[in-house]
């Protein structure tokens, strides 16, 4: 069960990845685990399709640059309709975890 | 199983996709691979865990490719090829036919000619039958006079008092008597080989939207007069090819004295009158 | 630090095509009246051509024969104009070619018109000019007119066919008056047997309630032309 939610989720954490500064995917695998303290282990090649559906969205933008490495990347960039969605998108996420959290200690107070 | 197999079997559930678009995925997941199996030889690994080792953090590669192929939807690609299909059929109507080709000019002549009304010479070039057709020689006044008449503008630019060559008078005579009324014609004829003094009015009529065609009646209805009623024999020369902008000069005889002359054109119930002030010093 | 060129997606070529396509098309039909998509369209340039505005479209016939097997007959009509135009589909689009104006700003009881179509079968036909199509149309705006009867000229030897009347020498039909924002006008088109379009005289007259006439007069000719007819069968070789 939780890695389905992760998966639901991942488009979320992509856009907020994203929101900071323009990232490949590889770089993505690794900020996300550094980010959440390897909660969010996915598998790494279903990271592409979500990208890819953001992209034909209009939520993301992509092109190729040198990385660091010195290798050429595939760099993905947020565009403005893509940072609204994350604003929208994160706004219903914490009233959902806010709701799940409330749920949760009111019967935690209950057993107690 | 290694990269490429591992790619393959991804691609392998995206034929749908162009070549360009599958070699793009495809890259993309190598160059992933690359970077964790080098990411992996610097912490000590050797070469096969190394592989051995992405390829699980990869993930199933049938998924992959599944939820990979959910990200192109055909939507796009048929409103790409309705556009190329709308295109080259806009083309081949633009192109295909002379008179069509045609029309590119006169567009870019209307748009230009809306701004810098072109003068009576490059009118009378561009008329029929110009040989022989000699505009009025007098005094020039330039004017601005617009009017809306329906969805057109008639503008007049240059008003011009003098006398018209004998030779003109009788060469529009000749291009007049196919529809004018011939004792008329002759009559008119007559007194302009007389030297009668005449105003000359250049105007162009225009859609109020540039490119719009101007309506015909209007090329046909409109006449001068002077301020006593006298009419010429409707004189009208004219680069009417242009169908989106029309010179038009209309002439009108006048008498030493006269202020103005007006223009005049009806058509379904419209009535519009112009009068027009003639040069001072021309006219006395 | 940004940017290296955008990598194209689905959407964005898609977005594009559309884009380009529409903006030349937006060009090619408002500078060079070509490819347009609609018949109306081509009836608009029609009455931009005639010096009408402010139409409305009052009725359309479909006589697919008359002209590259689509021509379409557009009746439409402004307070002070009645037009009837056809229209047909070429390969550069829909495009008008002849319109019918009626100057309705008299005050008249019935307006009309007659449209004339001659039907050419081609050089090699022996019987080349095998008939006329013709048109009737107009406004009718004195109330007290109920119907309205077309008086066709009848050749002498004319033999009438189930339900058709003659009367002294003229063929009667009678119009269907219908109503269309606030007014009624009337179309009616007859098939005619004989080629003779420039000698025709019919006559109409509106009737009232009682059947006796309110106005008669001679319908004035609007336009006049021929549809030729390709032989079936016959392709490049065969009638130019």
């Amino acid at each position: 069960m939780p890695k389905k939610q992760q998966i639901e989720h991942t488009p979320l954490l992509v856009l907020s990845l994203l929101a900071g500064e323009d990232m490949y995917g590889y770089q993505m695998i690794l900020e996300l685990a550094r980010r959440s303290n390897h909660t969010f282990d996915m598998k790494e090649g279903t990271l592409y399709p979500v990208l890819h559906g953001l992209e034909q969205k209009g939520y993301l933008e992509a092109y190729r640059q040198e990385a660091p490495t010195g290798r050429t990347r595939k760099y993905y960039h947020l565009t403005r309709k893509g940072g609204e969605a994350l604003r929208t998108e994160a706004e219903s996420w914490r009233q959902y975890s806010g709701a799940v959290d409330a749920v949760l200690r009111s019967s935690a107070l209950g057993m107690a | 199983m290694n990269r490429s197999e591992y790619c393959a079997q991804v691609l392998s559930h995206l034929r749908r996709l162009s070549r360009r678009e599958r070699e793009a995925v495809r890259a993309e997941l190598e160059e992933h691979m690359e970077d964790r199996v080098c990411a992996l030889l610097d912490l000590g690994y050797d070469q096969s865990l190394a592989e051995e080792r992405t390829m699980a953090a990869m993930g199933d590669p049938a998924q992959v490719g599944r939820e990979m192929a959910k990200q192109y939807p055909r939507g796009w690609n048929v409103v790409t090829g309705v556009s190329l299909v709308l295109c080259v059929f806009v083309m081949f109507s633009a192109l295909s036919s002379s008179s069509n080709r045609k029309m590119i000019g006169y567009a870019w002549d209307s748009l230009v000619y809306r701004v810098f009304p072109p003068g009576p010479e490059t009118v009378i070039a561009g008329t029929v039958s110009p040989r022989g057709i000699e505009p009025v020689s007098g005094v020039t006044e330039a004017v601005d006079i617009r009017r809306t008449i329906g969805d057109n503008v008639l503008r007049v630019y240059q008003i011009t008092v003098g006398t018209q060559d004998s030779q003109t008078a009788a060469k529009t005579r000749i291009y007049e008597d196919g529809y004018q009324d011939g004792a008329l014609a002759a009559e008119a004829a007559k007194s302009q080989e007389e030297g009668q003094l005449t105003a000359e009015a250049a105007v162009c009529i225009y859609h109020k939207i540039p490119g719009g065609l101007v309506a015909m009646p209007l090329f046909n209805n409109l006449t001068a007069e002077s301020q006593r009623g006298d009419q010429q024999v409707p004189f009208r020369r004219g680069a009417v090819a242009n169908p989106m902008m029309w010179q038009v000069f209309l002439r009108s005889p006048v008498q030493p004295g006269d202020d103005h002359i007006t223009l005049r054109y009806a058509w379904l119930g419209e009535r519009v009158t112009v009068d027009i002030p003639l040069p001072e010093e021309g006219a006395s | 630090m940004r940017r290296k060129k955008k990598l194209s997606t689905r959407r964005r070529r898609g977005v594009r095509c559309a884009a380009a396509a529409l903006v030349l098309l937006i060009l090619a039909q408002n500078f060079l009246h070509t490819a347009l998509l609609l018949p109306i369209q081509a009836v608009r340039l029609a009455e931009e051509q005639n010096g009408v505005q402010d139409t409305r479209a009052v009725r359309r016939q479909w006589e697919p024969e008359l002209l590259n097997g689509t021509a379409l007959f557009y009746l439409t009509a402004s307070d002070n104009a009645v037009l009837l135009t056809d229209t047909y589909l070429t390969a550069r689009g829909w495009q008008p070619r002849y319109s019918g104006l009626l100057d309705c700003t008299e005050d008249k009881p019935l307006h009309a018109g007659e449209r004339i179509v001659t039907l050419d079968a081609g050089e090699d036909a022996e019987n080349r000019y095998y008939g006329t199509h013709l048109f009737f149309y107009g406004r009718v705006d004195d109330p007290a007119i109920e119907t309205v009867e077309i008086r066709l000229q009848a050749p002498p030897d004319y033999e009438t066919a189930e339900g058709e009347t003659v009367d002294q020498g003229y063929l009667l039909l009678t119009a269907p008056i219908f109503q269309k924002n606030g007014r009624r006008y009337f179309l009616l088109d007859y098939r005619a047997p004989s080629p003779d379009s420039v000698k025709r005289a019919d006559r109409i007259v509106g009737r009232n309630a009682a059947g006796n006439g309110v106005t008669s007069f001679q319908i004035p000719v609007t336009g006049v032309n021929i549809a030729r007819r390709t032989p079936r069968g016959a392709e490049a070789g065969g009638s130019t």
